[in-house]
């Protein structure tokens, strides 16, 4: 402050917002030689000048009360002590950053009183002015709208009479808080209609003389100076979320005083303290006259980095801070992890430890500035690392056993498999067999699709947890022994051989397994080997591929060996004659495949194997010329040929007339041969060429006789001969049919009887009535009289003694 | 702290005046005898004329005639005019504090006897001026008690010989300087030698006295300086102690009246935690206190929740008083004036003893001496606690007696009814 200032007790300074200055009025002298001020102080532009001159009734006084009242836009003071006896400064000034002017009179109940408390508080729009002394010491309220003061609420019961102490609003809580000059703890909030505790100054003690303003950028009502308890001080505290705190005192710091104004100055944005008076020489008469400005400006580091940028999950990381700037007074940092952008819980050091990193993960660290005002600087983050992962490794890959065996499981066995970085490492395995991939990811390879001379490779690959792989390792085995089979029909003969076995030791023989179906066994060489032998081969088999087991009965070595099982079948009957139909049996086939079967030229017959292979058909035999032909069984897995042997037939008439024409057919005999034709043995009835099938027919007449003949038929160059029988039954008709006893019937018969051969007509059998003759032809008539008889059904009947023919025909009596 | 310590009482020109004794009054309170109704002006601020009643302490009040009474008055050097006592009796006073000075009483050093026996020789006519200066007073109606003041023509404030190598046990001849001087206030609550002079004198004065009606009580020692001692309760008891040991000396030659101790310099420092029982045992018994306090703030004692709470005054505490050395000006408050006496009622309240601020008083350049007088009577009155002004601030000086323009003040205060 200027020169011409005088250091004082007791100055009121209050902030006019609409100017932006601070206004400092009053005060009370520091040496007898001074007095009571009226002056006027103007802090703006960052100086201070010297302001209106006060009116005449403002009177020079000390510890008025001063506050700022936006509802008027003015400065409201009051009251005030002067040095007079008994008190009586009880008037209002109101300043308007220009001049002063006279407010209302007080209230009979407001007396007189310096070193009253005043606040505004915007939620009531009212000043709050509280406590001071005058003939008394008071806690009582007053409120002041800009127009009248009016009494506020009772003070509470322990509400201490006070004077010359902190009071503030504080936005944050919405309400006025009184502390100090009560020569006590006790500190009071008014919530704009009635005062309750608040958090007592036990941490500082009883203070006096002190005071007080809300700092927007700590968040709090700061007290500054003061006395007490003991002696003064220059200590500032901090009153937020209900708890006072005590600032530490940085450098340079405003000198212990008493009455040293507090005010936050918005337009400067710090908070400010004026004046007030030192504690020099015990007497309180060195006043100062010296401004100060606390701005808070939030702390933090330029920079986190850290090291190492590559670190290995068994490294910690350790972060380095740049240049702090900004904060007040010891600075705490707080050091935030994160891996994987997860912050790491109760690490808040310098220093991450690899307990909390694994390989891959990302890691940041911030920093973040806390001072002892408690202002949190905003956090500043490191660039993010990845922590690195070295790749784990192995020494030898072996294979057991080696050379391996058919069935016989591999296993792979690795050595000083390690991670640089102690990661747990995991082998994977790779297997193939003659070069394709087999098995799986285990270091047991079982034994499917071994055989003999299969060539087995490894690879092993380290993993590490964090699926980091190292190089491979890599090792081979080869398959020994096994068991080499012909292709065999289901029920055929296999021919078998097989090596890798103990020497001399029987050898057991199965299909498809080792508890297959018996093949047959075989004893093993000196070297453990044995020549193809021949077994019969089980049927049915499904046709396809099978596998031959070869099982060491002393050692358990199983070779085993590939075979295909291919169709085979029979047909029954075997021989047939032109047109005969057969049963092919087929084995052998896949099971479900459609099987076809037929004879040459003839028709083809299909159907599907079954589970075992086995197909049924029923294929008929076209004709075929003598002697034999060939059945073809074919299916997707296979053709087979199956042979048989033709059967000469004939084919005719069975029965006939005598002397009737009569065609015979003759199949079964050789591409264009001769075939002779005779009766009952006789002679040579007539002959006929076969065609290339073997077939050809003949029309004979047949013999003239009643009765039944015998027709055969011969190759003249195969000498294949058959022959058939033919009937021809003796006939007659009896004309009319009927008529009443006495009817003469007309009886004919024949050709076919032998001539001259006596011929009985009987009435009823046995009954013989008339005998005949019969002509040159072979024929008989004759006449008849139906006898005397009851009517009914009866028959005539024609007896041949010589040829034993006989023939009948109804006549009815009527 | 030793504020008081430059205090110019001794610009002050002493009238000695010799009073011849009076009767033994029985008293009540402390001493537990009932009361003869103390004539005139018992259980007001003042009194009529005639010797009052032998005036008692105890249950925390003086007490006269068997009726309680606040003394309000002034501390006055014993040189001076009798009209002194009319003054301030149309003042509606009732007390007035005189100052027996040692320095003046026994110029000379002692003889040594031998075996701790010494030979003093004491200034009868000194006796013989304030035994009359005490009938004066006392004959107007004014209880009069005799303090045990320094004497501010010494170098040292007690009788120079005192400093003098054969007669302190510290076997020193202490250097007429600063250091030396505080070096002695150290020494003396070390040295028996010198307590056992000041034992011999106050005994001797009191026994001089006896016989004297109107001599309401003895104070043991004025503002006892404690030189470097800490200042601390064990400081504080100390110097108690050996105000007790004094007092049961003075007693044993008087027994009659009230004896008046202080604890440690003048604001009764360290009366909170003080044992006083010593003194509650002895009976009839009253603290006194000397207000320069700048009642600024607070008790004027370091705050409660101070670790020497009571032990220490608060810096920045002496504004005033009639030491221009002390460029201070009053701008205390009644708030501190009364907080600084309930402080010290709340702590002689446990024993019983009742409080007379015996002096009180402010530098006549001070321009805030009228705010200074209003406030420490507004708050001795509203607590009723006693009290003498200190008589030189309120005359323009102790041969016209005219009156300081603060001074209706202190008149309006004494004539107060009281609360």
């Amino acid at each position: 402050m200027p020169a011409s200032f005088v250091p004082r007790w007791d100055a009121a300074v209050s902030f006019l917002p609409a100017s932006g200055k601070v206004v400092l009025f009053g005060g009370s002298p520091n040496k007898p030689t001074e007095t009571w001020q009226n002056d006027t102080w103007i802090h703006a532009n960052g100086k201070w000048t010297k302001g209106p001159v006060a009116p005449a009734g403002l009177t020079p006084r000390g510890r008025p009360a001063m506050a700022y009242l936006p509802e008027i836009g003015k400065i409201v003071l009051f009251g005030g002590a002067n040095g007079a006896w008994p008190p009586a400064l009880a008037d209002t000034w109101l300043f308007d950053g220009t001049a002063w002017t006279l407010g209302p009179a007080a209230p009979a109940g407001l007396t007189p009183r310096a070193g009253a408390g005043m606040v505004y508080d915007p939620d009531i729009h009212k000043l709050v002015m509280v406590g001071g002394t005058g003939l008394g010491s008071y806690n009582d309220t007053w409120l002041f709208d800009g127009t009248a003061w009016t009494p506020g609420p009772p003070a509470p019961a322990g509400m201490l009479p006070r004077s010359s102490f902190g009071m503030a609003y504080d936005p944050s809580m919405r309400k006025v808080v009184v502390a100090g000059g009560s020569g006590a703890t006790d500190v009071w909030y008014f919530d704009g209609s009635a005062w309750s505790a608040g958090p007592s100054i036990a941490a500082m003690g009883p203070r006096e003389r002190v005071r007080m303003d809300f700092d927007p950028q700590l968040g709090g009502i700061v007290m500054v100076g003061g006395i007490g308890p003991g002696f003064v001080t220059s200590d500032m505290w901090l009153l937020r979320a209900g708890a006072w705190t005590k600032v530490t005192l940085g450098t340079p710091w405003p000198p212990a005083r008493l009455d040293g104004a507090v005010l936050w100055h918005p337009n400067t944005g710090a908070l400010m303290v004026v004046g007030g008076v030192r504690d020099l020489g015990l007497d309180g008469s060195v006043g100062l006259a010296d401004s100060w400005f606390f701005n808070e400006v939030a702390p933090q580091v330029a920079s986190v980095t850290l090291s190492p940028t590559q670190p290995t999950e068994n490294q910690s990381v350790t972060l380095s801070t740049g240049a702090t700037t900004g904060g007040y007074g010891k600075l705490t940092t707080r050091y935030s992890w994160y891996v994987n952008g997860a912050v790491v819980e109760g690490v808040g050091t310098r220093s991450l430890g690899p307990q909390y990193i694994r390989p891959m993960d990302t890691v940041q660290a911030k920093a973040q500035i806390t001072d002892s005002l408690g202002i949190v600087g905003p956090d500043v983050a490191s660039a993010v690392i990845t922590v690195a992962d070295r790749a784990p490794a192995l020494g030898q890959v072996s294979i057991s056993p080696n050379p391996g065996f058919i069935l016989t499981p591999l296993v792979a066995a690795v050595t000083n498999v390690r991670d640089p970085d102690g990661d747990p490492v995991t082998l994977r395995y790779a297997w193939t067999i003659d070069g394709l991939a087999a098995g799986t990811d285990s270091p047991i390879l079982p034994p499917l699709g071994f055989h003999a001379g299969a060539a087995i490779s490894l690879t092993v690959t380290p993993v590490d947890s964090w699926g980091m792989a190292g190089p491979v390792g890599i090792a081979t085995d080869s398959i020994v022994g096994g068991l080499t089979g012909t292709n065999p029909r289901p029920g055929g003969q296999i021919y078998v051989s097989g090596t890798g076995f103990l020497p001399l030791e029987g050898v057991d023989i199965r299909l498809d397994s080792t508890s297959g179906t018996l093949i047959g066994t075989v004893n093993a060489d000196l070297l453990g080997a044995f020549q193809a032998t021949s077994f019969i081969f089980p049927s049915p088999v499904a046709g396809g591929p099978h596998t031959l087991y070869g099982k060491g009965k002393l050692s358990g070595i199983v070779g085993t060996g590939p075979i295909t099982v291919v169709p085979g079948g029979s047909i029954l009957p075997s021989y047939l004659p032109s047109g005969g139909s057969t049963t092919f049996t087929g084995l052998g086939f896949v099971p479900g495949e459609i099987v076809s079967a037929s004879f040459p030229g003839g028709a083809v017959v299909q159907g599907p194997a079954d589970s075992t292979g086995t197909v049924s058909l029923q294929p008929a035999s076209p004709p075929e010329p003598w002697p034999s032909g060939t059945l073809t069984a074919s299916a997707p897995s296979g053709t087979l040929a199956v042979g048989y042997t033709v059967i000469s037939k004939l084919s005719g008439p069975t029965a006939g007339a005598p002397l009737s024409p009569a065609t015979f057919s003759a199949t079964g005999y050789g591409a264009s041969e001769t075939v002779n034709v005779s009766f009952d043995g006789g002679p040579v009835a007539g002959a006929f060429v076969t065609d290339p099938k073997g077939s050809g027919s003949l029309t004979l007449t047949l013999p003239s006789t009643f009765g039944t003949h015998t027709v055969a038929v011969k190759g003249a160059t195969t000498g294949q001969s058959v022959s058939a029988s033919i009937a021809m039954k003796a006939t007659m008709t009896v004309t009319p049919a009927s008529g009443p006893v006495g009817t003469v019937v007309t009886i004919d018969s024949g050709p076919g009887w032998v001539p001259g051969s006596t011929v009985h007509v009987e009435w009823g059998y046995g009954n013989i009535v008339k005998d005949l003759v019969a002509d040159a032809g072979g024929k008989v008539h004759t006449t008849y009289a139906i006898p005397n008889t009851v009517p009914g059904k009866f028959n005539l009947w024609l007896v041949d003694t010589v040829l034993g023919q006989s023939a009948y025909a109804p006549f009815e009596v009527k | 702290m030793t504020g008081s310590k430059l205090r110019s009482i001794s610009r002050v020109a002493l009238l000695l005046v010799l009073v011849c004794a009076g009767g033994v009054l029985p008293v009540r309170g402390a001493l537990g005898s009932g009361g003869v109704a103390a004539s005139p002006g018992a259980g007001t601020s003042s009194t009529p004329g005639g010797v009052p009643p032998q005036l008692t302490a105890g249950d925390g009040r003086f007490w006269a005639g068997g009726a309680p009474v606040t003394l309000r008055g002034v501390y006055m050097p014993v040189g001076g005019s009798e009209t002194r006592f009319d003054l301030i009796k149309s003042w509606n006073m009732n007390f007035v504090r005189l100052n027996w000075q040692w320095g003046q009483l026994e110029p000379n050093p002692p003889v040594n006897q031998g075996g701790g026996v010494w030979t003093h020789t004491y200034d009868a006519a000194y006796v013989a001026r304030v035994r009359a200066v005490v009938t004066a007073a006392s004959q107007r109606g004014l209880w009069v008690v005799l303090g045990n003041y320094w004497d501010r023509a010494t170098y040292f404030n007690w009788p120079d010989w005192l400093y003098r190598a054969p007669y302190n046990s510290h076997g020193l001849t202490y250097p007429l300087t600063p250091e030396g001087k505080t070096l002695a206030e150290t020494d003396y609550w070390s040295d028996p030698l010198r307590q056992q002079f000041m034992t011999e004198q106050l005994s001797y004065m009191a026994a001089q006295l006896a016989p004297t009606p109107g001599v309401s009580g003895y104070e043991v020692m004025n503002e006892p300086p404690w030189g470097t001692l800490p200042s601390t309760h064990e400081t504080t008891q100390l110097i108690l102690d050996s105000q007790l040991s004094a007092g049961q000396a003075i007693r044993a030659a008087d027994p009659a009246r009230v004896l008046f101790f202080m604890t440690r310099g003048y604001f009764g420092l360290g009366t909170p935690n003080a044992d006083l029982s010593g003194f509650v045992a002895m009976g009839n018994v009253a603290l006194d206190v000397h207000d320069y306090g700048g009642a600024r703030w607070g008790s004027g004692f370091n705050n409660a929740g101070s670790s020497d709470y009571g032990e220490a005054g608060q810096a920045v505490l002496a504004p005033l008083n009639g030491n221009l050395d002390t460029p201070n000006a009053y701008t205390g408050s009644v708030a501190s004036q009364l907080r600084w006496v309930q402080a010290l009622l709340d702590a002689l309240k446990p024993w019983g003893i009742p409080l007379v601020i015996g002096e009180f008083g402010d530098s006549t350049a001070d321009p805030g001496i009228y705010t200074y007088f209003g406030t420490t009577t507004t708050g001795f009155n509203t607590l009723g606690a006693s009290w003498a002004a200190l008589w030189l601030s309120l005359v323009v000086d102790n041969e016209t007696m005219a009156l300081q323009p603060w001074a209706p003040i202190v008149i309006a205060a004494a004539g107060a009814p009281p609360p």
